[in-house]
């Protein structure tokens, strides 16, 4: 079995445990993004796959051989820090062929190595420089540079964009894209920035406190996720729920404080399934919409719903809304056209098709 | 208010505080400059009342008196002293000093424990006891005697693990992923980094183990490991009764002259070292 | 399950070694020499019990070496602390004195004791020494022996002392003014507090860990006194400057009673081990001074 596969891993610091349990596996030249909130041990799980924490239990494969208690260095990783940490005291050729240094590669492949690798990032101009005379972005690549290098088997990130500027972290998610496609190698991303997870994972892990919510492509994770949780972190900004009860009218409708939504059929009938009345609403912002001058769309499943609007925040393409429904507040997105009315309160449509409902007891999504 | 009026006080001020401080810093060197004088009075000019501040003609009878005594080798032993203390105690400090940072092993936290314990435990304490262990190891009258002792103090290792930690670990985690082991981290990592705590320590160790007096005191046994503090410690005046005690407070001049200036120009060329690392190795944490 | 790392053990031994022989059994010897009468030579003396230590309850000489002890700390850590403070506060002001006023009141902490004591004998001179001769420059009374009076004795140590080693102090308290955010000064400033107000509300409570640690610092210091009494006073005039640790130097080197000089010594170390204690608990959750 190739890859890396993580079984039954368990992570405790002293009498906290960190990571209840956890099995992943990542199949060979998957790009794989782990994300979820701030402490929920992302960095953890990545540095137990690097072999600098040791597991408390379970076991850890990579490209089938179990390196649990394998150092470092014998399991033919390569990993990327937050920090950088770049060595200060060495200049950037140096940085990267340290480990070639190390393990005693011929001078001359290490200089033919370093070239490329340089060259690829277009650090060329910058091999005689320490660290320090370095901008951000220079040193986020030497840092990369550093991984290339190696040729690992993996390659392992830990949030290696967040210290950089908005624009500089766009063109790097890119240029990480692109350096996946070349090099072909298995990779693990931790971040906690969701955009990052979207646009470049082939598959993405979501955690919380140490377990596994979800995983599955950005898709997947957008459109049917498994739980109020997973719905509640990926998208932007999030999505909102609201508390109601399952009602049968002329069709099943949810109806709670200030809004009623007639089921689509298809949600209808899961939802008479699960049989529980009591249910979380998911409304994602981006599926409000406006009414226009013509009246409200045609479109059927557009259902009406009426917003209090506190603010308005008028962004170009579409507007930000800070609203109520009923008592409840909510953010919306809705698309602006030239017949669109002003962004006061009053009605808007909200499209059913997109409707997520959840089991108010478990998060589980219905 | 008129602006130049503040302007005007704010410079009042700055004098009022300026001008005492630098009276002050003035008495604070007056003792060194004269002593350093007096050094080169000849003796008819040491005692007297109101003083004589410069000498009519610079004199080196003092001098010439004070080399009579094995003073050459008062210096070799104090610096060989010195240096052979400092080098052990940078090594095995630095070292000891990374384990404790660093690594996991059995018994870490007791040793670690330990070794802060022993600050409280005055040298003077184990005065008698190193004594009567030197005697028994042979090794009273030797150099060793007095090396070791100083050697084995915590200061340095605590130091040194206090510098370590403040070492991004993510240089070390990096280190380990890029095929380094422990002691390859060590050596081309960490110690490359800790130039400054090294020069701090080296520093403060050099200078604590030339002027150590008590522990050379009771071990200097003759002049073969006679260090200066204590050979110097000869021409102190009010040891010496009443007789010739002119002479005796040329001799202290002179004496204390030929350490101060080396003393101070040593300090001077380190000075920033002295004073930075003090504050930034040393008691930050 | 965890992963040691058996190269630790190569790091730490060549130290533990010098440590083992050299700290920890001298200390334990000591404390064991303590309830013998050991006298100088190979032969480790019988065992008396708590003989010694009775001895340093109802020996007056003991009793009074721990009070002139006791008398000098009282006189030089206010004296050490203050001097080094004002330094301090003085040399952060960017003044342009402020470079050579540093150098010169730390400079007498890299000198070795002897030089010290040398240059102060000679400075407190009766009839010839700048002191006295300053003191009559003044007009003020200008033929007082300061080395013989038994009153004077400790307090011209403490001073000594302090010229010595006021820098050292003066370094720690800069330390602790530059860790202050500046923004904090300004702020104080901004509310309307005069430099002096800004001084003592804000700048020294923000002290207070360097404070505390200068205190513990120059305290057992002064408790460890030795090498300025024995090149200067001896432990005179008659013993109004003999200190512990000069006593247990008298007792353990001179008489050779090394059985009771170890155990004065176990009870000075004792009074340090309070000391440090108490710092730590005054100051518990601050231990990133040392
Ligand atoms: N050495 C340690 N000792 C004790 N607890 C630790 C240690 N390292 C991490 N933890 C704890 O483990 C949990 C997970 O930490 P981890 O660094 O993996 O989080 P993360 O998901 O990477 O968060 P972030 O996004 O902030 O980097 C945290 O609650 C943290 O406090
Ligand atoms: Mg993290």
């Amino acid at each position: 079995m190739s890859g890396i596969v993580l079984k039954n891993v368990v992570k405790r610091f002293g009498d906290e445990t960190v990571i209840p349990e956890l099995s992943l596996s990542i199949a060979e030249g998957e790009f794989v993004v782990i994300v979820g909130p701030s402490g929920c041990g992302k960095s953890t799980t990545l540095r137990m796959i690097a072999g600098l924490e040791d597991v408390s239990s379970g076991s850890i494969h990579i490209a089938g051989r179990d390196v649990t208690w394998l150092q470092p260095k014998a399991r033919d990783i390569a990993m990327v820090f937050q920090s950088y940490a770049l060595y200060p005291h060495m200049n950037v050729a140096a940085n990267m062929s340290f480990s070639l240094r190390l393990s005693r590669t011929p001078k001359a492949e290490i200089r033919e190595r370093v070239r490329k690798a340089a060259e690829m990032l277009e650090l060329t101009e910058f091999l005689e420089r320490k660290p320090r005379d370095l901008s951000g972005g220079q040193r986020q690549r030497v840092a990369m540079g550093r991984s290339i290098v190696r040729d690992a088997y993996c390659f392992l990130f830990d949030e290696p964009l967040s210290n950089l500027d908005a624009k500089l972290r766009a063109s790097m998610r890119t240029e990480l894209s692109i350096l996946h496609k070349k090099l072909d190698r298995t990779m693990i991303y931790v971040t906690h920035d969701q955009i990052e997870a979207m646009t470049m994972a082939d598959r993405i892990v979501i955690m919380e406190k140490g377990r596994i919510q979800q995983i599955g492509t950005p898709r997947e994770v957008y459109n049917t996720p498994d739980n109020v949780f997973v719905a509640g972190f990926i998208g932007s900004p999030s999505m909102n729920f609201l508390d109601a009860e399952l009602v049968e009218e002329e069709m099943l409708t949810v109806r709670g404080d200030g809004f009623a939504f007639p089921l689509a059929p298809e949600l209808a009938a899961r939802a008479k399934a699960s049989r529980s009345s009591r249910v979380v609403v998911g409304l994602r912002p981006e599926h409000f919409a406006a009414t226009t001058t013509t009246g409200r769309a045609a479109d059927s499943t557009l259902a009406p719903v009426h917003l209090e609007v506190d603010v308005a925040e008028y962004i170009g393409s579409s507007q930000f809304l800070a609203a109520r429904i009923g008592s409840k507040q909510i953010a919306a997105a809705v698309e602006v056209g030239p017949d669109t009315l002003p962004m006061t309160s009053g009605e808007y449509g909200f499209d059913t098709n997109r409707l997520y409902l959840f089991d108010s007891d478990t998060g589980e999504s219905i | 208010m008129n602006p130049n009026s503040t302007r005007y006080g704010r410079y009042l001020i700055r004098l009022l505080i300026i001008v005492p401080g630098f009276i002050f810093t003035v008495l604070w060197f007056l003792p060194l400059l004269w002593i350093i004088l007096t050094s080169l009075k000849p003796t008819a000019e040491i005692l007297t009342n109101p003083p004589q501040w410069l000498p009519s003609a610079f004199s080196l009878e003092h001098y010439g008196r004070v080399l009579e005594k094995p003073v050459g080798q008062w210096t070799i032993n104090s610096l060989y002293i010195a240096i052979i203390s400092t080098i052990l105690t940078l090594v095995l400090g630095a070292a000891a000093g990374y384990a404790f940072a660093r690594l996991r092993f059995f018994g870490r936290d007791i040793l670690f424990w330990l070794v802060l314990a022993s600050f409280m435990m005055p040298f003077e304490v184990m005065l008698i006891p190193l004594y009567r262990m030197m005697g028994d190891f042979g090794l009273v009258g030797t150099r060793w005697s007095i090396i070791l002792p100083s050697v084995a103090g915590p200061f340095s290792v605590y130091l040194f693990r206090q510098f370590f930690l403040s070492i991004p670990r993510d240089l070390e985690d990096a280190a380990a992923i890029d095929g380094a082991g422990v002691w390859a981290r060590f050596v081309l990592v960490v110690l490359p980094l800790s130039v400054p705590a090294c020069t701090a320590v080296g520093i403060l160790a050099f200078a604590e183990n030339f002027n150590q007096y008590i522990w050379p005191l009771i071990m200097s046994t003759s002049d073969a490991v006679m260090t200066l503090p204590v050979g110097f410690g000869q021409f102190a005046p009010s040891l010496q009764g009443s007789t010739n005690i002119t002479q005796y407070y040329g001799m202290g001049a002179a004496a204390a002259t030929l350490l101060i200036i080396p003393s101070l120009i040593v300090f001077l060329i380190l000075q920033r070292f002295f004073m930075d690392n003090i504050i930034t190795s040393g008691m930050k944490g | 399950m965890r992963r040691v790392n058996p190269f630790a053990y190569t790091f730490v031994i060549p130290f533990l070694i010098v440590f083992a022989i050299f700290r920890i059994y001298p200390f334990l010897l000591g404390i064991l020499t303590s309830f013998t009468d050991a006298r100088v030579g190979p032969r480790p003396g019988n065992f008396i019990g708590l003989e010694n230590y009775i001895d340093v309850i109802n020996n007056s000489e003991v009793r009074r070496a721990f009070i002139v002890t006791f008398q000098y700390s009282l006189i030089v850590v206010p004296m050490s602390f203050f001097i080094g403070l004002a330094m301090a506060v003085y040399v952060d002001r960017k003044l342009p004195t402020h470079t050579i006023s540093r150098l010169v009141f730390f400079a007498p902490f890299v000198l070795t004791a002897t030089i010290v004591a040398i240059v102060w004998n000679w400075m407190f001179q009766t009839q010839f020494g700048l002191v006295n001769v300053g003191l009559g420059m003044l007009g003020l009374p200008d033929r007082i022996a300061w080395l013989k009076e038994p009153d004077l004795i400790l307090p011209v140590i403490a001073f000594i002392t302090t010229w010595w080693q006021a820098g050292f102090a003066m370094v720690i308290f800069l330390g602790g003014l530059q860790n202050i955010p500046g923004e904090l000064i300004e702020a104080a400033r901004i509310d309307g507090a005069n430099p002096w107000q800004t001084f003592w509300r804000v700048t020294f409570p923000l002290l207070l860990p360097v404070s505390t640690l200068v205190i513990t610092i120059t305290l057992i210091e002064a408790m460890r006194v030795f090498s300025l009494i024995h090149i200067i006073t001896r432990g005179g005039p008659s013993d109004h400057s003999t200190t512990v640790v000069f006593y247990v130097f008298q007792e353990g080197f001179v008489r050779f009673e090394q059985g009771m000089a170890a155990a004065v010594g176990v009870v000075l170390f004792l009074v340090i081990m309070v000391l440090t204690v108490l710092r730590f608990t005054l100051l518990r959750g601050d231990q990133s001074y040392f």
